[in-house]
């Protein structure tokens, strides 16, 4: 089995007296496309900034390639390509001047490389990053965190705010890396649609807690948007293990179940209901649902 | 090759891929020993995950839909339309099954039934034609 | 008129702390004033309330210039949030302009006033107080108006503060009236007003212009774009970015102070001989007066800038918000050591530039300028048409030639070290380390100095040297815990290793031992004199070892890797 590219265990980090990561465990396998998601403030960048080395793990450890990103950020942060969703650039350099200064950093770099994308992005090698729109230049970051072919993407929220051009551009370089064999893609997003596109695992954050880590197929299959007809009208909602949230009325409740659908079907049956309507959900859906639910 | 992916479906997306690769030979537009675009190449199209699109063309290798030369790639396979027509057999008796299913709930005679069927075929005919 | 409340709110909102700290100072200081007169009043405790009162009108000229760009863009610093209320233009250039010069004038007026009704007789009652709010609204005219070149506004501030100071001066000494004083200042305020207003109105409106270099236009060619050259490794990138980032700002400013300097020249002067070099055939060599008076002072102007730069008046790798560090320096793939190190080298690369900047100016003035002779019984002998060269040049015998060497090694030295000592506040993230540690530094220097002046004895002077020397001395001791402190704290990150912190000290104690052995060698004169006043050789002796080890800086140095590690991998 090859080592693990994160391997997180039983971190927590407070800020004050708010705990923004609590008992976090989180393994990422080399050669796979990992979907982090959940809402504003649960802890995705919190979580992408120790992998980084940009936070120390005050309970817990993280490791990224078998080393301690706060330790080691030369060997560690040389094979990671960071995109992040503020781009801070340094607005005084000019394109050319970004691509020249962070090909020195990595030994790895590609300059061909570095330059076909120069074209394939369409971006002006002269042109001042202040000068440049917003899609132009994560566009410009992108670049800089692909040329060198990392062993690790890490992509934090990289599409906020981007128009649908520049999304495809960023799912594809995604595309493009776990294509080449064995490297990672780490990315949070709050466009579920991407995420389901693109990755092979999901991890839902809910106030620093993970509530779900599993491949996205298991996932879907695991919830279902069910239909209960009952036999007699109910006032209030059943009590189903499983559910996450009842919808409806008198003699036919919805919910979205998650579980295996054996253990539905019994439990229906023994609450005097038939299942009258069951279709699969979107990972949109999913996340309502779950991070929805108390 | 032109395939349309929707993730708001419901249907894991290889599954997808799947079931519009076997339209596409069953309708010929996909002929026998075509050779299907690189995994790379289509996920890249596609914008999924390059897994996905392995998985699918798994499914169809082990479905006999295509056959996967070592160093050349992917090809439809010879008996592909004589099989992809079972499948999609197989899919209008999952629609016809939900068509009698609602028929009796409704409380409609299978004879009616097959009587709409027919009225509705030859009106769909005159409109093709 | 609530549009004028609003603003008003909104500046007392933001600025609260700050206007009450400065109210309090200045209350403090007006109330020391009136009950005691000003030559009653210690020396250090005068200095330290008038640098705090210094510091007070910084405040209040930061707060009321509301800048919200930095200095290097063309742009207009008026906040833009504030473009959005539904006020009138004019009110928003006007009000704050007229609320700051207000302010600023109260707080001068009763500092003035109170020192009048002390008893003190010669002291001018308005101009000083106008001269302030003049400052402060010829100031904002610069920051607010678009004028669309990058750094214009860093000049302007220099020629403002300059020319202000310079016509006050010239005013005082010529004896201007105080009625025609506080008119043509009443006219500058006025001028700023109108200026402002227009500027901030085309800032509103968006009717920018920012003047680029290029004038290439925007777009992409047709031909393929020039080939990328990769530099040859990581530290040569990383002294790059650091150069374009901070570096060219010391010398930008020092060609500016001496382009300034030069000015003058054009005007007839007098002549004054230079007594210090032995004279030659009964003759002194005479230099123009202006020269000899303030050739000197640029030469401190330098290290000064050098201050300022380090203070801040630059870019930084920290994020205003946060103080947190742009997370494109923060993810590069070096060591915390490196990214330090390297800032502390650009900072030498750029007090070498100055200084080679200056030293090309005085080759010119020295080209240039003219002087002549004089006799030692001071009865003129050359016309003075004779190239300063010339004049100089058969006096630089070797010891001339190895002080003038010296003295410019310390002067390179002095600039390094103050714009190299402020990085690990900087560095740090913390926003009270950034403005306590300068404020807060310059408040202990003026409390030892009040002590020494209370503990001295009656009959010595208050600045006897054993004081003295053990004041420097216990500052050596609070270096050397200061050291124990810092290798405590970063315990466990592994920044400083026994290694690094034996190379610091072996090249602190290199650079004290060949300092303190250039001021012996040279300074034989300095030191009979200091001796001539009243101390003996071995207080001399200790003082003049204690200044050097507690100047030649070290932790502060070794702190700045340590803070950089301490934000990158906090924030």
């Amino acid at each position: 089995m090859e080592e693990p590219i994160i391997e997180i265990k039983g971190l927590t980090r407070r800020f004050g007296r708010n705990t923004a990561l609590n008992d976090i465990d989180l393994t990422v396998r080399p050669g796979i496309v990992m979907g982090l998601v959940g809402e504003n403030g649960a802890g995705k960048t919190t979580l992408i900034k120790h992998v980084l080395g940009l936070l120390c793990a005050q309970e817990g450890s993280v490791r990224v390639f078998g080393k301690d990103p706060v330790a080691n950020p030369e060997s560690v942060l040389s094979q990671i390509g960071y995109l992040s969703e503020e781009g801070d650039l340094p607005m005084w350099m000019r394109v050319r001047e970004l691509i020249r200064y962070a090909a020195a950093f990595y030994p790895t770099w590609d300059m061909d490389y570095a330059q076909r994308l120069l074209r394939e992005f369409s971006l002006d090698p002269d042109a001042k990053l202040s000068k440049l729109s917003k899609g132009q230049r994560s566009r410009a970051g992108l670049l800089v965190a692909m040329a060198y072919r990392p062993q690790l993407l890490l992509l934090d929220e990289p599409s906020s705010g981007l128009d649908p051009i520049v999304r495809r551009d960023i799912l594809g370089a995604i595309i493009r890396t776990i294509a080449d064999d064995g490297r990672t893609v780490l990315f949070s997003s709050h466009l579920l649609s991407e995420v389901e596109r693109v990755s092979d695992r999901i991890a839902i954050l809910k106030s620093g807690r993970i509530l779900l880590n599993d491949t996205l197929e298991n996932v879907k299959q695991r919830h279902v948007r069910v239909t209960l007809l009952f036999s007699a009208a109910r006032e209030s909602p059943p009590d189903l293990e499983g559910s996450l949230g009842w919808s409806g009325g008198k003699r036919e409740w919805s919910t979205t179940y998650f579980g295996p659908i054996t253990q539905l079907e019994a439990a229906a049956a023994a609450m005097g209901a038939r299942i009258v309507d069951r279709h699969g959900l979107s990972l949109d859906e999913i996340f309502v649902a779950q991070v929805g639910a108390a | 090759m032109n395939i349309h992916i929707s993730e708001v479906d419901g249907v894991p997306i290889y599954l997808q891929i799947v079931n519009q690769i076997k339209f596409l030979i069953a309708s010929g537009r996909l002929s026998p020993t075509d050779e299907l675009p690189p995994i790379r190449s289509l996920a890249e199209q596609l914008t999924v995950n390059p897994n996905t699109v392995a998985r699918a063309y798994r499914e169809l290798e082990l479905a006999g839909v295509v056959t996967k030369k070592r160093t050349t790639g992917t090809y439809v396979s010879e008996g592909a339309s004589r099989l992809s027509m079972e499948e999609c057999k197989r899919i209008l008796a999952e629609r016809i099954d939900a068509l009698l299913a609602e028929a009796k709930h409704m409380d409609i005679d299978i004879e009616d039934v097959l009587d709409l069927v027919r009225a509705r075929e030859e009106i769909f005919r005159s409109e093709v034609a | 008129m609530t549009a004028v409340r609003g603003v008003s709110w909104a500046l007392w909102q933001r600025h609260r702390v700050v206007l009450l700290i400065v109210a309090g100072v200045v209350g403090t200081f007006s109330s020391a004033l009136a009950t005691n007169r000003i030559d009653r009043i210690p020396a250090p405790v005068a200095g330290m309330g008038l640098l705090l009162l210094v510091f007070a009108y910084l405040a209040l000229v930061g707060v009321f210039i509301q800048p919200d760009a930095d200095v290097a863009t063309g742009g207009s610093s008026y906040p833009v949030h504030l473009f959005v209320l539904p006020v009138r233009t004019w009110i928003l250039a006007l009000w704050p302009m007229l609320v700051g010069t207000a302010a600023v004038f109260l707080a001068a007026e009763s500092v003035l006033l109170a020192d009048k009704s002390s008893g003190t007789e010669a002291v001018p009652l308005w101009w000083p107080a106008l001269f302030a709010s003049a400052l402060l609204a010829g100031l904002q005219a610069i920051f607010w108006y678009p004028l669309g070149i990058p750094y214009s506004k860093l000049v302007l501030t220099f020629l403002h503060i300059g020319g202000l100071a310079v016509a006050a001066g010239l005013a005082v000494s010529y004896r201007v009236g105080e009625g025609l004083m506080c008119a043509g200042l009443l006219g500058i305020i006025a001028v700023s007003a109108v200026i402002a207003s227009i500027g901030v109105s085309r800032a509103r409106r968006g009717d920018i212009r920012i003047f680029e270099l290029d004038r290439r236009p925007s777009g992409l060619s047709l031909q393929a774009p020039a080939p990328i050259r990769a530099y040859p490794g990581s530290g040569p990138a990383q002294s790059w970015y650091e150069w374009r980032l901070h570096g060219i700002i010391l010398p930008m400013m020092v060609a500016a102070l001496f382009g300034l300097f030069c000015i003058p020249l054009t005007v007839k002067d007098t002549y004054t001989p230079v007594t210090l070099v032995a004279p030659l055939g009964g003759l002194y060599p005479t230099i123009p007066t202006y020269v000899a008076t303030y050739l000197p002072l640029l030469f401190v102007l330098v290290p000064f800038a050098a201050w300022i730069v380090g203070c801040g008046a630059k870019r930084t790798d920290v994020k205003r918000g946060d103080h947190t560090f742009h997370l494109f320096f923060a993810t590069r793939p070096s060591s915390d050591r490196t990214l330090a190190a390297q800032k502390l080298w650009c900072a030498a690369k750029s007090s070498a530039v100055a200084w080679f900047l200056v030293l090309l100016g005085l080759a010119a003035i020295l080209a240039g300028a003219r002087g002549g002779y004089q006799s030692v019984g001071q009865d003129y002998v050359a016309p003075y048409r004779l190239p300063l060269s010339t004049v100089i040049l058969p006096y630089l015998d070797e010891t001339t030639v190895l002080r003038s060497v010296a003295i410019l090694a310390l002067l390179i030295l002095w600039t390094w070290r103050n714009y190299a000592v402020g990085f690990w506040t900087e560095l740090s993230g913390s926003l009270w380390l950034r403005y306590g540690y300068p404020i807060g530094g310059l408040l202990v220097a003026s409390g030892v100095f009040t002590l020494l002046y209370w503990t001295a004895r009656p009959g010595e002077s208050w600045l006897s040297f054993s004081l003295l020397a053990g004041a420097f001395w216990v500052c050596v001791l609070a270096k050397g815990v200061g050291l124990l402190a810092l290798l405590r704290y970063q315990r466990g990150t592994g920044v400083l290793t026994p290694r690094i912190v034996a190379r610091a000290l072996a090249s602190y104690a290199a650079v004290s031992g060949a300092i303190i052995l250039v001021l012996f060698a040279l300074t034989g004169i300095v030191r009979s004199d200091f001796m001539s006043i009243g101390g003996s050789p071995l207080v001399i002796d200790s003082l003049f070892v204690g200044a050097v080890l507690f100047w030649v800086p070290l932790v502060r140095l070794l702190a700045a890797p340590v803070m950089l590690h301490h934000n990158r991998h906090r924030s």
